[in-house]
């Protein structure tokens, strides 16, 4: 079996939001749609922080689709075009979409974004990986994993190859000799609303 | 599900029903659908040309990332770190790189040359041709430049272009002083003590030695965000056991990393430091034998006039140490047992003590700090800073404990008129603790790759030409007031106004010249101000393959042409050679015919390194843009051999030039408006803050999209404070004080020091809330310190030591 993950390090996570943007042009996303936020944990602004000054503390926290082993998107999709495929991802057909967003209204983490209009681009014109299917209206959208760019050949999604402080980690959760699989073992641990029970790919480690 | 690997767009059922939509569309999406595709399902599209170029991106951060574009059917559709790069270190890239994929299509772009049809400042142009652009400005040169000589119109050349500037110097037109005012503050009281860092004190150390420091204090600079592709440098410093120490008044990013985050009262830094200086001296807590053999601390000095006994006078203190003021040519003395020695004719000289020399008392340099910092104690620094005094005491322990590196930086207390008095502490700080010249020890500015790495200034052109008068140079802190100023033109290739505080006197000012030139590729304050606004190509766009070399992170990179110029744009070198044109000039005798020959006298004129000087530009090219740079595989560390490039060859800590102001040794200076105690925080009580951040470079960015969609800008304030005066978070607000005003929007932020606000720098009126009520220089203060102008680069503007009030707009 095959599950392809990602490990955010939050200590190392600056809050530059490189990913959301590198993840943007690589995919071709639209005006005002980000596959990936970079949140600022608990504060209602960005770079904000928790607390009352000084006592204060922050943590950044770069959230997309956690391509989860238990996905309620999946569970919930009336056509089948949110479905697994081969290396464990949770990917869309946009052919089959619908845009009924029930997807939407089941995923914990806010994964997706939906294409109310016609998509926009104040660049002019399409950007990203050649191979990246353009949405129509009415579709939803999210992380793929970059599966586009990992079938080209890459050894990584964009997020991960852009990231600065290099917080990012790829690779296969089934394999225990992954780098992944590892810093799951060693390291201090979090998934995302765990108690939902989603069993979300995507962790988080310090 | 559809196989998108075989067709580069699925015909999808969509895509069949839409196929009209899709072909209507044609034109706006950059020609990738096409009716060949809907008519022969077989062959879907025609498959897009692609192409991959090297280049490096942006200069002006440091960053210098070289990366490789993905143009498609002309169009710049994907930035990457350059794969070519041999070490991981240097594949980087950031979110205002990528969000060039948007901003060089934009709206902001000037897309033609522009003259202005309204009131000057009143930011009223109609479109006009290249060819009546050049004529009009042209006569408009010579009508000033024959009336008033070439000096008349200044030059300012900013950052975001990095094409060479050639054309100002064949119309002798008068040029800025130092960095003009800007980055020069710190460094005029650090750098002098060891004589490194192009007067913007560059660190001794690169960040990458980090790993070997016991601790890094970092000091007024919010490094993981102003120097984004060296953030590795800070973790894996971390994992290796340093110790984070950040002093800044807000819970900055970096703060929030920090192993000790130090909230202070903003420009107090020096106070900080001299409340450690203390207790390093009190506790001995100083490298004895550093101080002995290294510094200037046990040197005579004349206790009635402050001047430090020399063989004969020394003179005007120069940094460029001429040859009669040399250890070797003038040397110094000291004590040795008692005895008045030549300071290099004994190891370990006494530290402290006294003489009479021809009736005249010395006493060593040491003996005066200690006198000097009598009143500095911790309890006074506490109260000063609003830091416990504990803390500071445990940061001087830490501190000199060592190998500490000291990092300031160009934001924080840089921006205040007593800039120069930390750093000059901070000199003192790091000569008492020999903190320099060891593995994971430095001070200084470690701000981005380029310099922070080996760091290359590679040769100007040389264009044969002769000059016909004297240059004229001008100084930003006079130019706007001298009532002697011969300038009655600008021309700007970038922003000139950021130069300056207090808009409102630098729009005055341009009311009054005769003709004010932007180039630029982007609208920005000066366009506003401007008569003809000419357009420049991005660092993407090239009317010929190349572009110019110049040194990256530890390396020499070039810019290639990664699509063909924009709109009506030209690049810089073309525009240039046009203008000397239609001056009147036979451009091809001082222009390079082309990049490509630029590159390669660039390189044999750089006499400094031999590898350096031996690459052609076939190299760069061959390369994929980016050669690293053989001699810098270690981190570099400067003045290991100890030796350091003073007059004595030691740290030389006490200014004695500065005798005239008490600060030979740093005397505490409040900042010249936002101090505490001011009665003008009766009506201004609110520090305005504007520094660096990841979102911005300087006045770049302002105007990109896509970083709108993480960060849009803004001014912050402390939830109290705008909960004190009825703003919600996000509501436009009025920034105003007795300079001028502003509008923007503003948010709540728990993070900002209660009593101050935050914006980022450089925004110009029409970014900030598309209403262009003033822009941010509105309220910013440009006093000068007369102190300013007996320091080595003059006085810096105090941008940041500035009080305003906030109000609901």
């Amino acid at each position: 079996m095959t599950r392809m993950a990602i490990a955010v390090n939050k200590r190392r996570c600056v809050g530059c939001h490189t990913c959301a943007l590198s993840c943007k042009m690589s995919n071709n996303v639209p005006d005002e749609m980000l596959w990936n936020r970079v949140l600022t944990r608990g504060a209602d602004v960005v770079d904000g922080a928790v607390g009352e000054y000084p006592n204060l503390t922050r943590e950044y926290l770069p959230v997309a689709c956690q391509h989860c082993a238990n996905a309620a998107c999946e569970r919930v999709c009336p056509t089948g075009a949110t479905h697994y495929d081969e290396m464990g991802r949770v990917e869309i057909d946009y052919d089959k979409c619908v845009g009924c967003r029930m997807c939407m209204a089941a995923c914990p983490y806010n994964a997706r974004v939906f294409n109310w209009n016609e998509p926009k681009r104040s660049a002019g014109g399409h950007y990203g990986e050649k191979d990246v299917p353009v949405r129509p209206k009415g579709v939803a959208e999210k992380c793929t994993l970059c599966k586009e760019r990992i079938a080209r050949g890459e050894d990584k999604p964009m997020c991960v190859a852009s990231c600065p402080a290099r917080a990012r980690t790829y690779g296969d959760l089934d394999d225990p000799n992954s780098e992944v699989s590892r810093l799951l073992r060693e390291k201090t641990v979090e998934h995302l609303q765990e108690e939902k029970g989603t069993k979300p790919s995507v962790f988080y480690y310090v | 599900m559809s196989d998108v690997k075989s067709t580069p767009l699925p015909l999808s059922r969509r895509g069949f029903l839409k196929g009209t939509g899709a072909v209507a569309g044609a034109a706006a999406c950059g020609g990738l659908f096409s009716t060949a595709g809907w008519l022969s399902p077989s062959k879907a599209v025609a498959e897009p040309v692609e192409e991959k170029i090297c280049t490096y991106h942006q200069g002006h951060c440091g960053g210098r990332c070289p990366i490789q574009c993905t143009v498609r059917d002309g169009r710049l559709v994907m930035i990457e770190p350059n794969p070519h790069v041999t070490e991981d270190r240097y594949k980087t890239m950031c979110l205002k790189g990528v969000s060039e994929l948007e901003r060089i299509y934009g709206e902001h772009r000037i897309q033609s040359p522009l003259k202005r049809v309204g009131e000057r400042c009143s930011g009223e142009f109609e479109a006009i041709s290249w060819d009546q652009a050049y004529k009009e400005i042209a006569e408009k040169v010579h009508e000033i430049q024959g009336e008033y000589g070439k000096g008349s119109i200044a030059y300012y050349g900013g950052g975001e272009c990095h094409e060479p500037q050639i054309l100002k110097d064949i119309m002798e037109l008068a040029t800025f002083v130092s960095e003009g005012a800007v980055d020069i503050g710190i460094a005029n009281g650090l750098e002098r003590a060891y004589g490194f860092g192009d007067t913007v004190a560059y660190a001794t150390q690169e960040s990458r030695d980090w790993v070997n420091s016991n601790v890094v204090l970092v000091m007024g600079t919010n490094y993981l965000e102003t120097s984004l592709t060296t953030v590795r440098n800070w973790f894996d410093a971390q994992d290796a056991g340093a110790k984070f120490i950040v002093v800044d008044p807000n819970y900055s990013t970096s703060a929030g990393k920090a192993d000790q985050w130090i909230p202070i009262e903003p420009a107090t830094d020096a106070a900080f430091v001299l409340g450690m200086i203390s207790c390093m001296l009190d506790e001995e807590l100083y490298d004895e034998d550093f101080v002995r053999n290294k510094t200037s601390l046990p040197f005579l000095v004349n206790k009635q006039t402050g001047i430090i006994l020399r063989d004969h006078e020394a003179g005007y203190y120069d940094y460029w140490v001429p040859e009669e003021n040399t250890a070797e040519g003038n040397p110094f003395y000291v004590l040795k047992d008692g005895q008045v020695v030549a300071f290099d004719t004994v190891a370990d000289p006494d530290l402290s003590g006294s003489v009479v020399i021809d009736g005249q008392e010395y006493c060593t340099q040491f003996d005066i700090l200690k006198e000097k910092q009598k009143p500095y104690t911790l309890e006074w620094a506490s109260e000063i800073t609003h830091v416990p005094a504990e803390t500071i005491a445990q940061v001087a322990r830490d501190y000199a404990e060592g190998p500490s590196a000291f990092v300031v930086g160009w934001g924080g207390n840089e921006k205040f008129a007593n800039a120069d008095i930390a750093g000059h502490a901070t000199a003192l700080a790091t000569a008492l603790t020999g903190n320099i010249g060891k593995p994971g020890a430095g001070v200084g500015c470690y701000t981005c790759g380029m310099w922070n790495g080996h760091i290359v200034y590679l040769g100007a052109w040389d264009t044969g030409y002769e000059p016909t008068e004297e240059p004229t140079y001008v100084d930003v802190t006079t130019i706007r007031t001298d009532p002697e100023s011969n300038i009655h033109g600008i021309f700007g290739q970038g922003d000139f106004t950021q130069k300056f505080a207090n808009l409102a006197l630098t729009e005055e000012w341009v009311k009054d010249l005769d003709l004010a030139v932007s180039m630029d590729i982007y609208f920005s304050e000066a366009t506003r101000l401007s008569d003809y606004i000419l357009p420049i190509t991005s660092r993407f766009e090239y009317d010929e393959p190349t572009g110019v070399v110049t040194s990256g992170y530890n390396s020499i990179i070039m810019q290639q042409k990664v699509i063909d110029p924009l709109f009506e744009a030209k690049t810089f070198m073309t525009l240039q050679r046009e203008l000397a044109t239609a001056l009147g000039f036979d451009q091809a005798k001082y222009f390079p015919q082309n990049n490509e020959e630029y590159n390669n006298a660039t390189f044999a004129a750089y006499e400094y390194d031999p590898w350096i000087q031996s690459l052609t530009h076939q190299d760069l090219v061959n390369a994929n843009a980016w050669l690293h740079n053989p001699s810098t595989v270690e981190p570099r560390l400067e003045f290991s051999d100890q030796v350091f490039t003073t007059a004595s060859g030691r740290m030389d800590v006490y200014y004695d030039d500065l005798c005239e102001v008490d600060q030979a040794f740093p005397t505490w200076v409040p900042a010249i408006e936002a101090y505490e105690g001011n009665p003008l925080k009766e009506t201004y009580p609110l520090t305005f803050y504007n520094g660096h951040s990841r979102y911005r470079i300087h006045n770049q960015f302002h105007n990109a999209k896509w970083l709108d969609e993480v960060f849009t800008t803004r001014i912050e304030l402390a939830p109290a404070d705008m909960e004190a005066r009825g703003i919600k978070s996000g509501e436009k607000v009025e920034v105003f004080n007795d300079r001028g005003s502003f509008t923007v929007y503003a948010f709540a932020n728990p993070s900002i020091r209660p009593g101050t606000t935050r914006m980022i720098e450089g925004c110009a009126s029409r970014y900030l809330d598309g209403e262009g009520n003033g822009g941010y220089n509105s309220v910013t203060n440009d006093t000068v310190d007369p102190r300013g102008y007996l320091l080595y680069s003059g006085p810096q503007t105090p941008f940041s030591d500035t009080l305003v009030e906030v109000r609901k707009a």
